[in-house]
C-alpha cells in the first residue's frame, strides 16, 4: 500500500516536474515560437536613444509616435504601396508577356543575310587583310574623348573634334565636316528632328522614374504572400522603431544586440527548401566557364525583417577551388542570384526572423561540372 | 534518486534551449541552379556621323548574333526595351533594364576618325567603335576604365564587331572568346567520287570566304600555326602527298620536306618552331617532327603500324596520335623523346583524328562504332569518354581557342551527299551548321586573331 502510494507520488512528481520545468515540451510549437524578446530586450533607455536618433534623422518619424497619426500614415503608406504595386504590375505585365513570347533563343543562327553579306553603305568593298593588326584596344577612361587617348598609346587623333550625337548643333556641324558621303541638309534636319523626338519620348520616362524614386515608400514592399496589413497590426512600437532604424541606416550595426541570438525553433526542412529553390532559380550557371564551375563560393548576408537581403551586407566569405579569375566569375553569378531573386523578397516565416536574420549560402555547382 | 531525476529534468529543459540559442547564421547549400541563356540588351549602336549609320546598326546586330550563337546568351529584342540609348555618355537607367530582366547592357557608338599614326589605309580614316558593358543588377560598368575603343579599316566592321563580342564574352564568362577567329577548311565541289578540293579560309561564322589555292591539286588537312599567320597542309601538287607550308598573307607556299618520301597529316608544335607529320617509309608510316629553322627531321615512332594524325599537348611535352598496331585504329599518348606510346582508348570500335584541347584536359576524337561515326571527348588518360554527335560520317574535330566548342565536318550518305561543317558545344548542346559556299570539310580553327 505504502509502496503503491510512493510510486504514485513519484509518478505525480515526475509529471508535475515536467509540466513545471519543461513547459515548452507540452505546449504547441506556435506558443514556443512567440518571440517576446523584442520588448524585453530593448530597454527604455535604448528605446529613448533609438527614438531620439530616429527623430533627428527622420522628420516624418513623429508619425510613428502619435498612434492615431501613425495608423493613418501607415494605412496611407500601405495603400500607396498597394497602388504602386498594382500600377507596376499593370505596367510591366504586357512587357513581360512580350518578352516571354519572344525570349526563346533560336537554335538556328538568326537570319541576317542583309547584314552578313551586304556591303555597308557609304564605303567601298574592302577585302579583309587577314592578320593585319590594325585594330586597337585602348582602355580609355570613361568620359575621355578620342582626342586624348591613353598616354601610353602613341596614337593621336587629328584636331577634328570627336563628334557628339547629332542633337548638339556645334558637334553636328563637325560631324557634317567629317561625313565623307554628302548629306543633304534636309536629311540632316530629319535626323535631328528624329533625335529630338527620341529625347521627348525618353525625358518623360526619366521624369517618371525620378518621381517614382522620390515618392518611393520608406517601408520596403513585402514579399508576395505576406500581408502588409498583418505586419502593421502585429508590430509593436519597439519593432517599428527597430524597423525604421533599419530603413534609415540599413548598413549600421543594429543596436539590438541581444536579438542577434536566434531564438525559437529552427526553420523546417520545407522552409529551407523554399529558400533554396528561391535563390536557385536565379543562379544561372550557363555562362560560367568550365573552371568557374569547379568553384564553390559561400556568401553571407543579412536579411531585413520584411524578407529582403540587405544589399550592402552581401559578401563572399569563402571559396574553394579555381583560379582568382574563376572565383570572380563564380562570385558574380552567386551574388547576382541573391540580388535578383532577393529583389522580390524571400518567403520566410516572420515569427522565425531571428533564425534567418543572417544567412550563409553555399553555392556548389557540383551537378553541372563538365567532366 | 531525486538528484538523478533533477539532472534529467535539467538536461531535458536546457539542452534544446542551448541548441536554439547558438548564435549561428542559417546555412543553406545550393547545388541546383538553372541553365538558361543570360538575357542581354544590345541597343543599336549610335552613329556619330551619318555615313556610318548602317555600319553602326550592323555592328550591334553582329555582336548580338555572335553572342546568341554561343547558346549562353539571348538578346532581348529592341521592341521590348523601355529605355532608348540616345547618348553614349548618358547615365544608364538601370531600373528600365531590370524591368525587362536584362542582366547585361552593351552600348556603343561608331564614327570615322583620322588617327595621327596612319593605321588605316582608307583615306577617309579609321572606323572607330567605342562601347561600354554594364552589369545591370550590380549597377556598374564592367570595364575598369568605363569604355573600350577599337579602330580598324572601314571595311573591317565585321572584325570589329567580333572583337567586341569577344570582349563581352570574356567579361561575362571568364573565358576568352572565339568570334574573331578564322577557319581553314577544304572547299569541295563536284560529285562525291571526283571532288575538286581547294584550300580556303573564312571567318568562324562562315563569312568572308577566301580561296587560297585553285582546284588543280588535291589538298587535305590544313592546320593553323599558333599565331594564325601560316598554314600547313597536305597537297598532291607533286603527284604524291607532301606537306606544304603557306604564308596566308602573301599566299606563298612551299613543300616542307624535300626528301622523296610521302608525308601527310601535319600539325604545328605549340611554339610554332616545328611541325609533326606522318612520313611513309616503305610499307611503314611513322611520326616525325621537322624543325622549321634547321630542317632537321626527328623520328618519334618506329613500329610497323600506321601512325598518324598526331596532335601536341598545349605544353608541347606529349603527343596524342592514332595507330593500328593493336589491329584497329586506337589512340595513343607519347611523351616527346621518351618511351613507347601508351594506349588510352579502349571502348568498342575504332578511334582516330585525336586533337588535344587548348586547356590540356581533354582530347577530342572521331569514333567509328558499328555503322555510325561520332565526335567525342575523353580525358587524357582515356577516362570519361563522352560522345557528342552521331551520324553517317562525322570526322575531323578541331577546338575553339577557349576549348568550349568543337568544329567538325559531316558527310551525307549517297553519291550526291555533300559535306558540311558543324560546331557543337562540348556539353553536347548547341549543334550548328556553318554555311559555306560549297561543301566543306577538314576544318581547322585558328587562334584568337588581332
Amino acid at each position: 500500500m505504502q509502496t503503491g502510494a510512493i510510486i504514485s507520488g513519484w509518478g505525480h512528481l515526475i509529471v508535475i516536474g515536467f509540466a513545471a520545468l519543461s513547459g515548452p515540451i507540452f505546449q504547441e510549437e506556435t506558443e514556443n515560437i512567440l518571440s517576446v524578446s523584442e520588448i524585453s530586450v530593448v530597454s527604455l533607455s535604448e528605446f529613448d536613444i533609438l527614438q531620439e536618433k530616429f527623430l533627428t534623422e527622420n522628420d516624418n518619424s513623429t508619425s510613428l509616435i502619435d498612434t492615431k497619426q501613425e495608423e493613418g500614415t501607415l494605412e496611407r503608406t500601405a495603400e500607396a504601396v498597394k497602388e504602386r504595386d498594382s500600377s507596376e504590375i499593370d505596367d510591366n505585365g504586357p512587357i513581360d508577356g512580350e518578352i516571354a513570347a519572344t525570349s526563346t533563343p533560336s537554335i538556328e543562327s538568326p537570319a541576317l543575310p542583309e547584314i552578313v553579306n551586304s556591303t555597308p553603305s557609304g564605303f567601298d568593298t574592302v577585302v579583309s587583310v587577314v592578320g593585319e593588326a590594325v585594330a586597337l584596344n585602348l582602355d580609355v577612361p570613361e568620359g575621355a574623348s578620342l582626342q586624348s587617348p591613353d598616354e601610353d598609346f602613341d596614337v593621336k587623333i587629328d584636331t577634328i573634334p570627336f563628334p557628339e550625337p547629332v542633337e548638339n548643333l556645334e558637334i553636328g556641324e563637325a560631324a557634317t565636316q567629317m561625313t565623307f558621303v554628302e548629306v543633304p541638309a534636309l536629311e540632316q534636319e530629319i535626323i535631328e528632328s528624329e533625335k529630338t523626338a527620341e529625347e521627348t519620348i525618353t525625358q518623360p520616362l526619366i521624369d517618371a522614374l525620378t518621381a517614382e524614386l522620390s515618392s518611393a515608400p520608406r517601408l520596403s514592399v513585402r514579399p508576395i504572400g505576406r500581408s502588409l496589413d498583418d505586419a502593421v497590426i502585429q508590430s509593436t512600437p519597439a519593432e517599428e522603431v527597430a524597423n525604421n532604424q533599419n530603413i534609415v541606416s540599413a548598413s549600421e550595426e543594429p543596436v539590438q544586440s541581444a536579438r542577434n541570438a536566434p531564438e525559437g525553433p529552427p526553420l523546417t526542412t520545407r522552409e529551407k527548401n523554399n529558400l533554396r529553390n528561391s535563390v536557385g532559380k536565379c543562379w544561372n550557371k550557363n555562362s560560367l566557364s568550365r573552371e568557374a564551375l569547379e568553384v564553390t563560393v559561400t556568401f553571407s548576408f543579412n536579411m531585413s525583417e520584411t524578407g529582403f537581403p540587405e544589399r550592402d551586407s552581401i559578401k563572399m566569405i569563402s571559396s574553394v577551388g579555381g583560379s582568382p579569375s574563376a572565383i570572380k566569375f563564380a562570385e558574380k553569378a552567386a551574388e547576382r542570384a541573391i540580388i535578383r531573386c532577393g529583389s522580390k523578397g524571400f518567403d520566410l516565416p516572420e515569427e522565425k526572423y531571428s533564425q534567418w536574420k543572417t544567412i550563409e549560402m553555399v553555392f556548389d555547382p557540383i551537378k553541372l561540372r563538365i567532366k | 534518486m531525486i538528484k538523478h531525476l533533477s539532472i534529467v529534468f535539467l538536461l531535458i529543459y536546457f539542452v534544446p534551449n542551448v541548441c536554439f540559442s547558438q548564435n549561428e547564421p542559417l546555412r543553406i547549400k545550393i547545388t541546383d541552379g538553372v541553365i538558361e541563356p543570360v538575357p542581354l540588351a544590345v541597343p543599336k549602336f549610335l552613329s556619330e556621323i551619318i555615313a556610318v549609320k548602317e555600319i553602326a546598326k550592323n555592328i550591334s546586330l553582329l555582336i548580338s548574333e555572335d553572342l546568341t550563337k554561343t547558346g549562353l546568351f539571348r538578346i532581348i529584342p529592341d521592341e521590348a526595351h523601355i529605355s532608348n540609348v540616345t547618348n553614349f555618355k548618358a547615365p544608364v537607367a538601370y531600373a528600365d533594364w531590370k524591368a525587362i530582366n536584362a542582366q547585361g547592357l552593351i552600348s556603343g557608338a561608331v564614327t570615322i576618325a583620322k588617327l595621327k599614326k596612319q593605321l588605316c589605309l582608307d583615306p577617309r580614316g579609321c572606323l572607330v567603335v567605342k562601347f561600354k558593358l554594364f552589369d545591370i543588377f550590380a549597377e556598374n560598368n564592367i570595364f575598369n576604365n568605363g569604355q573600350k575603343i577599337y579602330a580598324a579599316e572601314p571595311g573591317e566592321w565585321r572584325r570589329l564587331a567580333h572583337k567586341i563580342a569577344d570582349d563581352v564574352y570574356f567579361n561575362l564568362t571568364g573565358e576568352i572568346g572565339y568570334f574573331n577567329t578564322k577557319i581553314a577548311f577544304i572547299s569541295e565541289s563536284g560529285v562525291k567520287n571526283n571532288r575538286l578540293k581547294r584550300l580556303a579560309i573564312m571567318d568562324y561564322d562562315g563569312a568572308n570566304v577566301e580561296f587560297l589555292t585553285d582546284q588543280s591539286d588535291l589538298v587535305l588537312t590544313p592546320r593553323f600555326s599558333p599565331n594564325g599567320s601560316r598554314l600547313v597542309y597536305t597537297s598532291f601538287k607533286l603527284g604524291e602527298p607532301h606537306v606544304f607550308l603557306m604564308d596566308i598573307k602573301t599566299r606563298g607556299s612551299f613543300v616542307l620536306d624535300e626528301r622523296n618520301q610521302m608525308s601527310f597529316s601535319p600539325q604545328f608544335s605549340p611554339n610554332g618552331q616545328s611541325v609533326i607529320m606522318s612520313v611513309v617509309s616503305g610499307a611503314n608510316t611513322d611520326l616525325y617532327t621537322l624543325d622549321l629553322r634547321s630542317g632537321t627531321r626527328r623520328r618519334l615512332t618506329s613500329g610497323p603500324a600506321i601512325e598518324t594524325s598526331a596532335s601536341f599537348s598545349p605544353d608541347g611535352s606529349q603527343i596524342v596520335y592514332e595507330s593500328d598496331r593493336s589491329g584497329t585504329q586506337q589512340l595513343y599518348i607519347l611523351p616527346i623523346g621518351a618511351g613507347e606510346g601508351r594506349r588510352i582508348s579502349f571502348g568498342g570500335g575504332s578511334y582516330g583524328t585525336p586533337v588535344w584541347s587548348p586547356n590540356g584536359d581533354l582530347i577530342a576524337f572521331t569514333k567509328k562504332s558499328g555503322r555510325r561515326f561520332h565526335i567525342g571527348v575523353m580525358r587524357t588518360d582515356g577516362s570519361e569518354e563522352r560522345l557528342l554527335t552521331s551520324s553517317f560520317l562525322d570526322e575531323a574535330p578541331t577546338w575553339s581557342p577557349n576549348g568550349r566548342v568543337i568544329m567538325f565536318f559531316r558527310d551525307k550518305s549517297g553519291s550526291r551527299g555533300t559535306s558540311s561543317i558543324f560546331s557543337i558545344d562540348i556539353s553536347g548542346r548547341n549543334l550548328r551548321k556553318i554555311i559555306t559556299p560549297n561543301s566543306g570539310s577538314d576544318p581547322s580553327w585558328s587562334p584568337l586573331m588581332n
